[in-house]
């Protein structure tokens, strides 16, 4: 099968979740003998390094199958590429690879453009889309959290996108999403790693017809590790993730000040390991709650909490860090779309403590295989913190009962499976036309795995 | 001569005065006055007429603030003066060699909070605006004085002119037209002002500028192909509706022919030729940019599309409107159809809530009063006026099918849509380029068009939303100073059209006649 990715970003250039498994499906595309490749659209700072004059689309430096793509004229609001000459090259590039399935990874920076530009390079080929956020439904980064008062948003609509963005009218909130659901259209399927996800975008307009749930699969990590492994005290949380405001740092902090405050603090004491990246991109404000946190923290705890930082990790650094810590937090205070945080830590049978929230809800069964608590709840989470450190019988417990996420090859295999049911219908039906893709779309039978991902691909969402 | 102060004058000669000032005689001999005293101490002293009585003149308090000649000789002279208890002063601009009166109708007054401040507190329009073309371009590009008199004061001073463009003259005086306020009364003053040469000064300047802005438009044409119609719409400010329309029009199924954008500001020209040929290319079709050189308002670019429009059948779409997919398939029969006969053609707007925002358009108007209070009681001035307002029908009721299943005449339809033949546009000379930027000018073509042409109708299946204002960037004052500047022009235009249709009927049944009204009839 030839089968063309389209990312954005690359892992190689700025490492992120969207653009690593789009990565990992395209390598592991290529171990199962298809015939792939990958065109990763990158950030206009990066065509000074990696761009060359006058091409819209590069080879990537070194490597085969791989390519830079630089669009010009990007419009985040419309999550639009103007620029005829960009979408030119990219339609001709896909038009020589012939592929018989292009799969979008995201629309930012892409441009929604481009899944029209690949209909019309590629009329045969299966056309999906993997949402990784919230990104065309809400203009807040895709975070779906309220830009003023932090809250969880639970549903957009022109009055309350109007409330964020007082800028923009309700009534363009309305023609946005219309325009993008005009390019979204032209796709086969729409591939969502958690139901959560699918229903947001089912609830926003796509049609559920057309939308399937497929966990991410990873590279596993963990083959050589060995996973009963804990601390004598059993003790230790750790975080990982983006050191951001929506990835709750700070509820963490607010859990430990709320042990040492009441002294629950277990005779072993905790430490809890932040590994975080990115810290950056965090506001001020957000950091500097963290700062007072954790000032206030020394005082309340008499050193028996002990934090400590130790910054950003790389993927070969992982098995290290998890072998530090007993215990996974994933307090984020968003709508995690999937957790790949929580495919790490099973991978090294860490037990999860997470929100109960989105993917997160999903993915999580609470004493079987990891632990939930209310979203944004700092007290839920230090009673499970005091209840849970020192306990290595529910440990083992749990840690026995994690099953090992799923690999990046069964997560393309089933992708596979998902275009090849497309590509089979559509051979039944005599092919769609270019015109008129989005009336001829052959329903995938697994369509109704996106309500109960039972069936194979959604299994272990 | 009761109840004034007794005033001797000594050295008054009766004889003289009466034969030096023949309206005295006539005073006399009418009973008017008594005797030729007593018509010097009321009439002739402030006239001036006999200089028995010899006065310094007052100086009065006078500020010239901006004097600003343009490139095609139109001069602006923005003060203030306090003149508060004179007679009506002149106004004056005196060159080496030549003198130049500024007419009373040239000239308006208004507040300045500044000036009662600073000056006198209270109801008195201390601003003035001066606005008129000099004969000649150059005439008035030179230092200058700048007099005023009246009986009771002068004032004097030399002005420099500050040498402007056309369009930022004009702009400037739309602005004051838009942000000034009168103790007089804004409406009254202005319609004075806007209903005399100062009027017909502004309409020339903005035809120059029109006539600059589209002496030579950039039009480049995108997948060109023979088209049944042309879709029009004028851009200014935002490229937005370039990234929306083709695409939600096409997504729903309806087929445009050619679109045609003008583009008002060609500074957006690079992103609007740019999403053209993208969307031309990703879905084959004809995109039809015409860049003008600025901003010649929408009755102007209008014009030119039409002129230059692939198909004789025209559909002029506002950038804000868009196509509800649940109508899209009335609205592509109505394209579908044949000719559109002599009939202006209005579509049933809706607002995105799917209540009505339009069904036609009447015409309305307000009464306006002068009001006095301490400016002075000058019987020249207009005391009272009548503006038109052009009003929707059925804005914001709720919709019903069963009302909408036939075309209906009114009075006039809104420029946001609006469908016709090429032949008849031209037969009417195509919109009036009277009205600045825009406003006013769609229910002119409609009175013209009924006049003329044919009848204007609603039809019923021309269903569309309209986003109002929300397809351009027309935000600066000058636009809101050209709105009420064309209320104006527009109901000096069309006083008369209002006594016939005073109170606005229900639209009627569209006469059967019409080839397209039938065919809607038929469905």
């Amino acid at each position: 099968m030839r089968i063309v990715f389209i990312s954005y970003l690359h892992p190689a250039v700025a490492p992120g979740g969207e653009q690593q498994l789009a990565y990992e499906l395209f390598q592991a595309a290529l171990r199962q003998g298809h015939d792939a490749y990958l065109i990763a659209a990158l950030e206009a700072e990066h065509e000074a390094v990696y761009g060359k004059p006058g091409a819209p689309i590069v080879p990537m430096p070194g490597e085969e199958r791989q390519y830079f793509y630089f669009p010009q004229r990007y419009d985040f609001l419309h999550l639009s590429v103007g620029d005829w000459r960009s979408v030119q090259f990219l339609r001709e590039l896909i038009e020589r690879l012939a592929p018989e399935v292009v799969h979008f990874h995201h629309y930012h920076r892409v441009g929604v453009e481009s899944i029209r530009a690949a209909r019309q390079a590629a009329p045969g080929a299966v056309i999906g889309m993997t949402f990784h956020e919230m990104m065309a439904i809400c203009l807040a980064d895709g975070q779906m959290v309220k830009k003023n008062s932090r809250e969880l948003c639970q549903a957009a609509s022109p009055v309350a996108c109007n409330k964020c963005f007082p800028d923009l009218r309700p009534e363009f909130v309305t023609l946005r999403a219309a325009r993008l659901q005009a390019f979204l259209a032209e796709c086969d399927v729409f591939v969502f790693p958690s139901e959560f996800l699918a229903e947001r975008y089912v609830d926003w307009g796509l049609p559920p017809e057309k939308c399937v749930a497929i966990a991410n699969g990873q590279v596993n990590l963990g083959d050589e590790f060995d996973r009963s492994q804990h601390s004598r005290q059993v003790n230790r949380f750790g975080f990982f993730g983006q050191f951001l405001d929506n990835k709750g740092v700070d509820v963490i902090l607010d859990a430990l000040l709320v042990l040492g405050r009441e002294k629950r603090i277990p005779e072993a004491g905790i430490v809890v390991e932040i590994n975080g990246g990115n810290k950056q991109y965090a506001t001020q404000a957000f950091l500097e709650k963290v700062l007072r946190q954790t000032e206030e923290l020394k005082k309340v705890t008499t050193g028996r909490i002990e934090v400590r930082e130790r910054g950003p990790y790389g993927r070969d650094q992982l098995a290290e860090r998890m072998a530090s810590v007993d215990w996974v937090l994933v307090p984020s205070t968003w709508w995690e779309i999937f957790g790949l945080v929580v495919s790490e830590a099973w991978m090294f049978g860490r037990p999860v403590i997470a929100s109960a929230i989105a993917g997160l809800k999903e993915r999580i069964t609470p004493g079987v295989n990891g632990f939930t608590f209310a979203p944004r709840d700092a007290r839920a989470l230090a009673d499970l913190m005091a209840a849970l450190a020192g306990d290595e019988e529910q440990w083992s417990e749990v840690n026995e009962a994690i099953e090992q996420p799923w690999t990046e090859i069964e997560m393309f295999e089933a992708y596979r499976s998902v275009w090849e049911e497309i590509a089979e219908q559509r051979r039944d039906v005599g092919g769609i036309a270019v015109d008129a893709p989005d009336v001829a779309v052959v329903k995938p039978p697994r369509k109704e795995a996106r309500k109960k991902p039972a069936g194979r691909a959604a299994a272990p969402v | 001569m009761a109840k004034t102060f007794p005033v001797s004058v000594p050295k008054f000669d009766e004889r003289h005065y009466l034969d030096v000032n023949a309206n005295a005689k006539d005073a006399i001999k009418s009973g008017n006055v008594d005797g030729a005293f007593e018509h010097y101490l009321r009439h002739g002293i402030d006239e001036n007429k006999y200089t028995l009585i010899r006065r310094e003149a007052t100086t009065l308090a006078c500020s010239a603030d901006r004097f600003l000649v343009s490139e095609s000789g139109f001069c602006l002279l923005l003060g203030w003066l306090a003149d508060e208890g004179c007679d009506p002063p002149r106004f004056r601009l005196v060159g080496g060699d030549f003198n130049v009166e500024i007419p009373p109708t040239a000239i308006f007054r208004h507040a300045r909070k500044d000036v009662e401040e600073s000056v006198k507190g209270g109801a008195y329009d201390y601003g003035f605006v001066a606005f008129g073309q000099s004969p000649s371009k150059s005439l008035l590009k030179q230092s200058l004085l700048f007099q005023i008199n009246s009986v009771a004061g002068a004032f004097q001073t030399k002005i420099t002119p500050e040498l402007i463009s056309d369009k930022r003259l004009m702009d400037i005086l739309l602005q004051m037209i838009a942000v000034t306020e009168a103790h007089a009364g804004k409406e009254v003053t202005l319609y004075q002002f806007l209903s005399g040469a100062a009027g017909g000064s502004l309409v020339e300047l903005f035809r120059t500028h029109v006539a600059a802005s589209t002496a030579s438009p950039y039009i480049e044409r995108f997948r060109p192909r023979k088209v049944s119609h042309s879709f029009i719409s004028v851009l200014f400010g935002s490229t937005e509706p370039i990234k929306l329309q083709p695409i939600l029009f096409n997504a729903a199924k309806v087929d445009f022919g050619e679109w045609i954008y003008v583009c008002n500001s060609p500074e957006d020209a690079g992103a609007v030729l740019c999403y053209a040929r993208l969307i031309s290319d990703l879905y084959d079709v004809m995109i039809t940019v015409i860049v003008l050189g600025d901003n010649a308002g929408f009755g102007a670019a209008n014009n030119v599309a039409i002129e230059h429009a692939a198909s004789d059948r025209i559909i002029i779409i506002n950038p804000d409107i868009h196509v509800f997919p649940a109508h899209a398939a009335q609205v592509q029969r109505v394209l579908s159809d044949g000719d559109f006969g002599t009939t202006l053609w209005g579509g049933l707007l809706f607002y995105d809530e799917h209540t009505l925002m339009h069904s036609g358009m009447y015409i309305d108007a307000d009464s306006f009063v002068r009001r006095n209070s301490l400016n002075r009681h000058d019987e020249a001035a207009v005391s009272s006026c009548r503006l038109l307002r052009v009003e929707h029908f059925d804005k914001s009721v709720p919709f019903n099918e069963r009302d909408w299943q036939e075309p209906r005449e009114v009075t006039a339809i809104t420029g946001a849509v609006m469908a016709f033949n090429k032949a008849q546009f031209e037969q009417v000379n195509g919109f009036s380029t009277q009205y600045i930027y825009g406003h006013y000018e769609d229910a002119d073509l409609s009175l013209r068009w009924k006049k003329s042409v044919g009848q204007v109708a609603v039809h019923p299946f021309l269903r569309l939303i309209h986003l109002e204002g929300q397809g351009s960037r027309a935000r600066g004052e000058e636009y809101r100073g050209a709105s009420i500047a064309n209320r104006h022009f527009f109901s000096a235009n069309h006083a008369d059209s209002l006594d016939k249709r005073r109170k606005p009927a229900r639209p009627r049944a569209a006469a059967g006649s019409d080839r397209a009204a039938a065919a809607a009839r038929g469905r």
